[in-house]
């Protein structure tokens, strides 16, 4: 693993900073003293393009490989070029604006320890953490917050975007859920009522709705804030800013909730709309315009995190990739390796990190798709080490289990 | 309490829409028995009055014409208007000519707007009316059974109307004819029916699928996609743990290249047509069976293997289960459903007796959250409600279950703990609260939950009713009960 600096210099700094020594990193770097780190978890579902989003164009085999999906090629916007001769697709302008300041970085050809097709699995694993596919209960986030030792508190517990809480946040680790959307919200006195009476009557359900209002309450006097400000849902948010999009309003909520002084700190929000079997258009309809919604939520949740982004790392990433070839619909049908995203002020960011293994026919994993070089769950752990200080042996059995042997990797973030 | 009214709650709860007022005294002694007749009733006749699918088609592409006409006709009319004439201060003739070209452009994007929005209104009054009967159904029904089991199959082979349009428009008779009729029937026939449906073919792309080396393959430089033949693997019949590799999955998506949509100018548009023009021709081997080219009967020969194939008892039993006793079921429960499955050549009907009449089934405790769109009918069933199906499909979707419109195509989750999530549950209640208003002559609230539940009442259902602060916050208090809200 290196950072890519130019197509030709494979293997370059390819042991550079590799042994660091890791065994020295502060067991729980987030109660060391001025720093307060913030963790968001971006999961991309229905298996994301990664070769229209980062094009390896210096690559010869590239061009006829992906014949009918290149960027610009029919009178579409050219892709912005970035580092070491790969360009990113255009709807993504806030995250390459990212990339300029220094606050994003892209690792390439990476994928999860999965490598059958199936979209239900692939995730199970991204979120699950395991080496493969197998029945589980927990997520890899939530186990992550076991380690930071403090459970308990709302701060300390997880946040989870969206109506029903995915599999990488469940776990023994409390956690907050928040969406978009409702009616007249009960009095706290009857919601009062309702715990008292789920208490005697059925303790999950009281743990479950004495959670969601603590949530509420925070919620609700950031709510109060943003309306003596003049400010509502929609600053910053791009093209997205008065449409109707709960991933935007969502980002947004997690960096009112991450600035919280109570607030949660570590988060899992996710994003439909990557399974492009038909007319993938990549700067079109289907996933360019995913990828805008991506891009809106970034540029909201950045605006809303305020300061607090420079503490934040946020890790966009798909449960696979997809075919290399165009389908016969013009699209790509299920693949293995893809892209995957950091961002945030406590990103070394500007650059993209990739073993490329290369597109020609033979270099293609079964034929067929973007070979895997490097695993997520390597990226996953150097971020979760440097970031929140968990040391590589939690990592590599409580988190990540049975992971021992993938390392992980280092230099991602200003920190560490 | 006795054992014969314990069983009566437990059989609305876990066999239909939940406690309904003195439903546990019609279920009668003998709880099983009633719920067993509820498998025996008619078969299912279509009363709701509503399009066919292939109408339904006739129509939407009828309208997407119109709105492309008139997309050509507003591309079109400004550039007449301004074109000819140069200026019009110096010259009579051309300004005179300008007028009413000027105001024709401006009746055209009228007239265009207009048909936008009846394209538009079609699809939305489509979905509605579908919501509606589907709604009028589950709260009607005096077989809750059958309306549970629609759900769980709809849920089984389920489309999305994210897919656009023209799957939006088909999600209800999707439901209507190709889920409904076979719920008590054979699994084979369930999943003929949804292969051959124009929804499914369309929401997983097997329209647009073709054979590489097909004679249109070929003249067109189209290909395979794999979207329905991997999901008709993985979702729909064997399971993902069936062990079969991406070469099986190849194969059975190039099996079924050609099963697509009839257009315009085929004899039966809108209808299920095989395109033999887009058939991969070709001997292919799925899961070690070979089959021969045979046309439209390869693919049904492919149904035929993946709908015996014991992997396949195995999937459907296991679901069963989960769907209706919960996670934590007795493994032995699964294997009665699948030996059962098995020896009847996948008559779903006997499937479930055999799971009405397992005792584990009504042994084990309440478990699953109820989704959000079951709660919604729980609710109309209880306080004797009318609610606008707008409303309840908002109310479903804002918790995260949009009315046939799941993420991806396995669907809603169904695990015990998937809808019970914090803030999820404290929107239930505000809805609850919402919903307990609507009554014109609100029930007594402690009557109400002696009618529910009878000798089951729980005693701290009762001191909750008494703390409430209002008759309203008592009836959401009832609606929000474990008792309600588990099952």
């Amino acid at each position: 693993m290196f950072e890519f600096l130019h197509p030709t210099r494979r293997g370059f700094l390819l042991t550079a900073g590799a042994f660091t020594a890791w065994s020295f990193a502060p067991q729980f770097a987030s109660a060391a003293p001025g720093r307060d780190p913030r963790f968001l978890m971006v999961v991309l579902r229905g298996a994301m393009d990664g070769l229209a989003v980062i094009e390896p164009a210096f690559d010869p085999d590239f061009e006829r490989a992906r014949a009918g999906l290149i960027l610009g090629a029919d009178g579409t916007p050219a892709g912005l070029p970035i580092t070491g001769g790969f360009v990113m697709n255009p709807k993504l302008a806030t995250l390459h604006e990212m990339f300029g300041q220094g606050q994003a970085l892209a690792i390439h050809a990476v994928a999860t320890p999965y490598r059958d097709r199936s979209h239900f699995d692939g995730q199970d694993v991204l979120e699950s953490g395991l080496p493969g596919a197998a029945p589980v209960s927990t997520g890899w986030l939530n186990r992550a917050m076991s380690q930071l030792g403090k459970a308990g508190s709302v701060k300390a517990g997880g946040l989870a975007i969206g109506p029903t809480v995915p599999l990488i946040m469940r776990g023994p680790a409390s956690t907050l859920t928040w969406a978009a959307g409702g009616v007249k919200p009960a009095t706290e006195d009857a919601r009062a009522r309702l715990l008292n009476f789920y208490k005697s009557a059925d303790p999950t359900l009281a743990s479950a709705f004495g959670r969601g209002l603590d949530l509420e309450r925070i919620a609700a006097s950031k709510a109060d804030m943003d309306a003596a400000m003049g400010q509502g849902m929609g600053q910053g948010a791009g093209p997205y800013a008065n449409q109707n999009s709960n991933f935007v309003k969502g980002m947004q909520m997690v960096g009112k909730l991450f600035t919280d002084p109570n607030g949660p700190r570590i988060g899992a929000i996710d994003l439909d709309g990557w399974d492009t079997h038909a007319t993938e258009q990549p700067e079109g309809e289907n996933l360019g315009k995913a990828l805008v919604e991506l891009d809106a939520g970034m540029a909201a949740l950045k605006a809303s995190l305020g300061p607090a982004w420079n503490e934040t790392v946020v890790v966009v990433a798909t449960e696979f990739g997809r075919t290399v070839r165009m389908n016969g619909t013009e699209g790509t049908d299920h693949g293995t390796a893809t892209v995957a995203f950091l961002a945030g002020g406590a990103v070394k960011g500007g650059r993209v990190l990739a073993d490329w293994p290369g597109l020609s026919d033979k270099a293609l994993f079964q034929s067929r798709d973007l070979a895997p070089t490097t695993d997520l769950r390597a990226v996953l752990k150097g971020a979760l080490r440097d970031h929140l200080g968990i040391n590589e042996a939690a990592l590599g059995k409580d988190v990540f289990p049975d992971s021992g042997a993938v390392k992980p990797m280092d230099g991602l973030l200003t920190v560490g | 309490m006795a054992l014969a009214d314990e069983m009566a709650v437990t059989a609305q709860r876990r066999f239909g829409y939940g406690a309904v007022p003195d439903g546990w005294r019609k279920l009668g002694a003998d709880a099983r028995e009633t719920i067993l007749s509820q498998l025996d009733g008619a078969k299912y006749s279509d009363g709701s009055g509503l399009l066919a699918s292939p109408d339904i088609i006739r129509e939407l592409r009828e309208r997407q014409k119109q709105v492309r006409e008139a997309r050509m006709a507003m591309a079109n009319a400004p550039a007449n208007g301004a074109a000819p004439g140069g200026n019009a201060e110096t010259s009579a003739t051309p300004a005179m000519a300008k007028v009413p070209d000027v105001a024709a452009a401006a009746a055209v994007t009228a007239d265009n707007k207009e048909i936008f929005k009846q394209k538009n209104e079609f699809v939305r009054t489509q979905f509605e009316n579908e919501a509606a009967y589907r709604q009028q159904m589950a709260v009607t029904s005096d077989r809750p059974l059958i309306e549970r089991l629609t759900d769980f199959w709809a849920g089984h082979f389920c489309i999305s109307c994210s897919k656009g349009e023209e799957v939006r428009v088909l999600a209800g008779s999707y439901e209507r004819e190709a889920i409904r009729p076979f719920v008590t029937g054979r699994f084979r026939d369930m999943l003929g029916a949804v292969m051959h449906h124009p929804a499914m073919l369309a929401y997983l792309d097997n329209h647009v699928s073709f054979g590489p080396n097909s004679k249109a393959g070929q003249k067109q430089k189209k290909g395979l996609n794999e979207n329905l033949g991997r999901e008709l693997m993985e979702l729909h019949t064997v399971g993902v743990k069936a062990g079969y590799n991406q070469a099986d999955v190849t194969n059975a998506a190039r099996i079924i290249t050609g099963w697509g949509i009839a257009g315009d100018k085929d004899p039966q548009p809108g209808m299920f047509k095989f395109e033999p023009n887009r058939h991969e021709p070709g001997a292919f081997t799925v899961m070690g069976t070979p089959f021969a080219e045979g046309g439209e009967a390869q693919g049904e020969a492919l149904l035929d293997m993946l709908a015996a194939h014991p992997a396949t008892a195995q999937h459907v039993a296991d679901k069963l289960v989960r769907h209706f006793v919960g996670d934590k079921a007795p493994p032995a429960l699964t294997e009665t459903l699948a030996k059962r499955f098995r020896e009847t050549n996948g008559d779903l009907r006997e499937t479930m007796v055999a799971l009405v009449k397992s005792q584990d089934a009504w042994n084990a405790a309440p478990a699953k959250v109820i989704p959000p769109y079951d709660m919604a009918i729980c609710c109309e069933r209880i306080l004797a409600l009318n609610t606008d199906p707008k409303k309840v499909v908002n109310f479903a979707r804002v918790l995260g279950q949009p009315l046939w419109t799941p993420r991806s195509p396995n669907g809603f989750p169904d695990n015990d703990m998937a809808w019970a999530a914090p803030n999820a549950l404290v929107k239930r209640f505000d809805y609850a609260l919402q919903l307990s208003g609507q009554p014109k002559n609100p029930p007594e609230p402690m009557e109400l939950a002696s009618a529910l539940f009878g000798p089951a009442l729980k005693p701290d259902m009762q001191t909750a009713i008494k703390r409430a602060a209002s008759r309203r916050e008592a009836l959401a208090t009832i609606i929000m009960s474990p008792d309600i809200q588990v099952r």
